[in-house]
């Protein structure tokens, strides 16, 4: 049977947030959280794996408490078993102490055949978590996939199609295989009311970093995080350019045009 | 216009007059389809109450009509200046004047629009219900037209939000109206009675969280049945939209992302039913949805599927919105609007999609059901001109049927220049109230002339 | 850690056996000046073979030095064999910084090696400044959607790795270096410790309208965009002879795909003519964008995109939109 881990992560909605004009910093107090939106396409891919190949999907998250919300949501489509990963000692991580803590937890839960992700989160938008996580589970790493084709569990590989910048390139890979998801061939699931409610009774596992045997701690959190943000500032705003005045409409964008032939 | 009264209007002070090249092509019509273009000779954009009634007063003394216009969205013909004169523009008004947030009331100018006293309400923690789905159209041409929208079910139409009102008879007078029957005739008169220069609307408390449930059917008479058994249930509903498999997959061709589902496990979805169910908290929905999802064994609808994060709302209703304006990509196109008591839905939406398998176009449908409204859109691969007689004989016999149905054939919309003679065969009583206020408010027959009754 | 240990800025050289991709052109000239302020000499890494006319353009980029890698692997792209290039290199040299342009391969490979290494990564830094008190480079970079810039470093540890987007900066050789040492070494991967093997490539079909980062003229539309809208852009954009893009919520809402999406984690665009119909003007987004005549238009006069246009109109998008439709209707007549 194969055994599927999609990682997804709660995002607050960025395109709600402010930045506190006096202090410089970014107001996160009323903004809505939710699931990024690219985990959600990668989801959809594992369920299609599962749904044509057989296995079980277990969603995994690091986050805080709160982050259940969004595992639920995975579970409401479908996902099979849902992880949350909370410990204070796992906060303030970048992508590297973060992959290192998802693959120590995610051992705890069994051998994987195929991991899949988001290509990037809202809010960090790094885009590295899949290459970390390749590199972390010493896992095949194929990232943008397209369309996962053919799926030979005797043989151990897949056939993949990889969208780069000027064309496709088809893949024969050996499992085990971290993807990085497009969402062209697998848009976002919407739950049934079913999976909706069983999702709100499901149990979901907490690992917290007493429940990782070996865990290394000088490679979580912030002390395990290479990156750091010495300061943040609000971004400069030039001069505003002219803005056209004619009266109507119609007489703003003649002028425009006029401005555009010249 | 002679040049006298050119210079007349020009005197108000304050007052923005547009004449002849700097008048748009915007202010000769609205967004009723197919519609040829009537020029007004003079626009004037006002400010204040204070220039509208002065404005009133000089074009009273000198027989001048007067259209009133706010954003220019309506679909019926009513800001459109049929007998030329001039455009009243009221979109200047935009001013929110004040909210009480104790007293849950709004008070706010004409021309500001709906997505902005949402946005306002809001953003004192209350709600403003009516939505007709057009955001960008002014409170003032809500009002005119008593705009109902998918919620009108639940909550009732723009005008029973209005508190009162400050409005500009065609004389010049400014008055205040806030007895109930006297107010909702006139505000809702299309700009044919007064103009409206003040409003003070009443809010409501926003409900504290909600959920939207999508049932699809495989066929649409299910749908329609299974609606009325929910309206009958407990739930109350604060919009129970239908909508019909072709106008989803030829909108979703449109937009690119249909959201809504076309097959459910292999079975093409004929219906769906778009519900949206409210409460106080994320708990009470949460039981509402298990009432639910018990209630609805008996519906036999394929799925029930759920939108309960932000984004998938607002994908839900961004779907929901397009079918209207994804309609222009079709070569040619005739929209019809009228509602029927919500039990006649079936029997009119039936009759319609048999009169476009028998004229050779396709006939697509979506419905507020709890208050009756359908939207019917014909498309047609035909060029406009062939599809012409076609699209009258459908809109005419979709009008007629919905009469013997015991419904509106102006519902929704509007009157305007475009339904009179609906108006007039549908609701015969209406249509004399109407006439008998208008010689009485504006014997002259200045303010909006053609449009709403034919006067003598 | 020692920072005196670590010496050099690299930058890997991206290329297909025949031309140099342009970002890892830019990015020679722009860590040129980094390394002019800290004292490190620029080396250009080339994995496989290139031809010397090709070589001959990076010198000109002023490097100091070129790292020339043959062996097993580089015929055709894996994440395994450039990973383990990076990682014994790495070991090897000792270099303070690695850049790598973020094209799809890019971004594959170079969180991967920096996994390895145990080393720090950043991603599309917009600007990057080299602090001469704590010898780091700051990676300056739009965060939480474009509403704050944020700094990030890599304080304690080397190499500092970088990827950075295409056009974010500009092709300005600073000249040839009088000495360049030429440095071969020979790093194989087998084929057998590749986990993926290549069946098939099928080149995109030559779709010009989604090929927007060369496009001379280009209409834009934000989140503000009506799903039902779009047929009327397209329009728009026909008559102008220009290309339709988009901002990310747009790309997001799945009505447009990711190729279209203009910004810091899309494409970097530098057309004539640029008009955005309802885009608020996020960093994210106007870095994505060097445009010679920028346009926007937007209902909301406070929107920050007013701050980068050089004409504005406030009004309705669709409003705006079809008055232009219009009036190129007519001028066409």
């Amino acid at each position: 049977m194969l055994n599927i881990l999609c990682c997804v992560k709660q995002v607050p909605d960025v395109n709600q947030m402010r930045m506190d004009p006096e202090t410089g910093s970014l107001i996160r107090a009323g903004v809505p959280s939710m699931l990024n939106p690219q985990d959600s396409n990668a989801l959809s891919a594992a369920l299609k794996i599962k749904e044509t190949y057989g296995g079980q999907v277990t969603v995994i998250s690091m986050g805080p408490p709160a982050a259940e919300a969004v595992l639920r949501e995975c579970l409401a489509v479908g996902a099979d078993k849902a992880v949350l990963i909370s410990d204070k000692a796992f906060g303030n991580a970048d992508t590297l102490a973060t992959s290192y803590t998802i693959r120590s937890a995610a051992e705890t839960l069994g051998h994987f055949d195929l991991i899949f992700c988001g290509k990037e989160t809202l809010d960090g938008a790094t885009g590295q978590m899949g290459a970390q996580l390749a590199q972390r589970f010493d896992a095949a790493f194929v990232s943008s996939a397209l369309l996962i084709k053919e799926l030979d569990q005797d043989k151990g590989s897949l056939i993949v199609d990889r969208e780069l910048e000027d064309g496709v390139e088809t893949l024969e890979v050996r499992m085990p295989v971290v993807f990085t998801m497009e969402k062209t061939n697998y848009p976002t699931r919407i739950p049934n009311l079913k999976g909706k409610l069983a999702a709100k009774k499901a149990q979901i596992s907490l690992i917290s970093s007493m429940d990782i045997p070996e865990l290394d701690r000088t490679r979580i959190g912030d002390p395990g995080s290479p990156t750091k943000v010495p300061r943040m500032f609000p971004p400069v705003l030039p001069e505003p350019g002219v803005i056209l005045n004619e009266g109507s409409t119609q007489a703003n964008v003649a002028k425009l045009l006029q401005i555009i032939a010249e | 216009m002679t040049n006298e009264t050119i210079s007349k209007l020009q005197q108000i002070p304050g007052l923005k007059v547009l004449l002849g090249e700097q008048i748009g092509a915007d202010y000769c019509h609205d967004e009723l389809p197919d519609a040829r273009p009537y020029a007004p000779e003079a626009v004037c954009e006002a400010e204040s109450t204070q220039q509208v009634s002065q404005l009133m007063k000089l074009c009273s003394e000198e027989g001048l009509s007067v259209t009133v216009r706010g954003a220019g969205t309506g679909r019926a013909g009513a800001s459109v200046p049929v007998k030329g004169g001039i455009v009243l523009s009221l979109k200047e008004m935009n001013k929110i004047i004040s909210v009480d947030e104790e007293a849950m009331t709004m008070t706010l100018q004409p021309g500001v629009l709906l997505q902005d006293v949402k946005a306002e309400a809001e953003s004192h923690g209350l709600y403003y219900p009516p939505d007709p789905g057009e955001k960008t159209a002014t409170i003032g041409g809500n009002v005119s037209t008593n705009a109902s929208g998918p919620c009108a079910g639940k909550y009732g139409r723009s005008c029973d939000y209005v508190l009162d009102a400050e409005l500009v008879l065609a004389d010049g007078t400014v008055t205040t109206l806030s007895a109930r029957e006297d107010l909702r005739q006139v505000l809702g008169s299309e700009g044919t009675l007064a103009v409206i220069t003040r409003l003070s609307l009443k809010l409501v408390k926003a409900p504290g969280a909600d959920v939207i449930l999508l049932l699809p059917f495989a066929d649409s008479d299910t749908a329609l049945a299974a609606a009325e058994k929910i309206a009958q249930a407990d739930f109350a509903p604060a919009v129970m939209e239908y909508m019909d498999g072709e106008i989803v997959e030829f909108s979703g061709k449109v937009t690119g992302n249909p959201v809504f589902p076309l097959e459910i496990d292999g079975c093409p979805v004929a219906a769906t039913l778009m519900l949206s169910l409210e409460a106080e908290d994320e708990d009470a929905v949460e039981e509402l949805m298990e009432q639910f999802a018990e209630y609805a064994e008996e519906l036999e609808c394929l799925d029930i599927l759920v939108g309960d994060s932000i984004s998938m709302k607002r994908e839900f209703w961004a779907a929901h919105d397009a079918f209207h304006n994804s309609m222009e990509s079709a070569v040619a196109q005739v929209e019809v609007n009228v509602s029927v008591p919500s039990l006649q839905l079936s029997a009119l939406i039936n009759y319609a999609k048999s009169l476009g398998e028998e004229g050779g176009y396709k006939v697509m449908a979506y419905s507020h059901v709890p208050c009756g409204g359908v939207h019917f859109h014909g498309v047609s691969d035909m060029s406009k001109d062939e599809f012409r007689d076609r699209a009258a004989a459908f809109a005419k016999a979709v009008r007629s049927k919905c009469l013997e149905l015991g419904g509106s054939a102006t519902a929704e919309y509007g009157v305007g220049y475009a339904n009179i003679d609906w108006f007039k065969s549908s609701d015969a009583e209406g249509y004399q109230q109407m006439l008998q206020a208008k010689a009485k408010l504006d014997p002259r027959g200045i303010l909006n002339p053609g449009k709403v009754v034919e006067q003598c | 850690m020692n920072k005196d240990a670590y010496k050099d800025m690299w930058v890997h050289v991206e290329h297909d056996g025949k031309t140099i991709h342009p970002v890892s052109l830019e990015l020679c000239c722009q860590v040129r000046k980094l390394c002019d302020q800290s004292g490190d000499g620029l080396v250009a890494v080339v994995p496989g073979e290139l031809e010397q006319e090709q070589l001959d353009k990076l010198s000109d980029c002023g490097i100091d030095k070129l790292i020339l890698v043959s062996g097993q692997g580089y015929d055709r792209y894996s994440t395994q064999a450039y990973s383990n290039l990076y990682v014994e290199l790495c070991e090897k040299y000792r270099p303070s910084a690695v850049f790598v342009g973020a094209s799809v391969n890019g971004r594959d490979f170079a969180p991967h090696f920096a996994a390895r290494l145990e080393t720090g990564c950043t991603s599309d830094a917009t600007e990057l400044i080299y602090n001469p008190q704590t010898r780091d480079i700051e990676f300056v970079e739009p965060a939480a959607g474009g509403k704050i810039m944020a700094v990030i470093t890599i304080p304690e540890l080397r190499p500092q790795v970088g990827t950075i987007r295409p056009g974010t900066f500009k092709y300005a050789p600073a000249g040839k270096r009088e000495h360049i040492q030429i440095i071969r070494e020979k790093i194989s991967t087998l084929p057998e410790d590749i986990p993926t093997k290549l069946l098939a490539y099928k080149a995109n079909e030559a779709d010009p309208e989604l090929d927007i980062s060369t496009a001379q003229r280009v209409v834009c539309v934000g989140d503000g965009l009506k799903d039902e809208s779009l047929p009327m852009y397209r329009e728009l954009a026909a008559l102008l002879g220009a290309k339709l893009a988009a901002t990310r919520p747009v790309v997001d809402r799945e009505l447009l795909p990711y190729r279209l999406q203009v910004g810091q984690s899309g494409v970097m665009i530098k057309p004539k003519l640029y008009i955005c119909f309802g885009v608020s003007g996020a960093v994210n987004h106007v870095t994505g964008v060097d445009a010679e005549l920028f346009i926007a238009v937007n209902r909301d006069e406070n929107a920050a995109i007013f701050n980068y246009c050089d004409y504005g109109i406030v009004g309705d998008m669709d409003e705006v939109c079809q008055e232009m439709i219009q009036a190129l209707k007519n001028a066409q007549a």
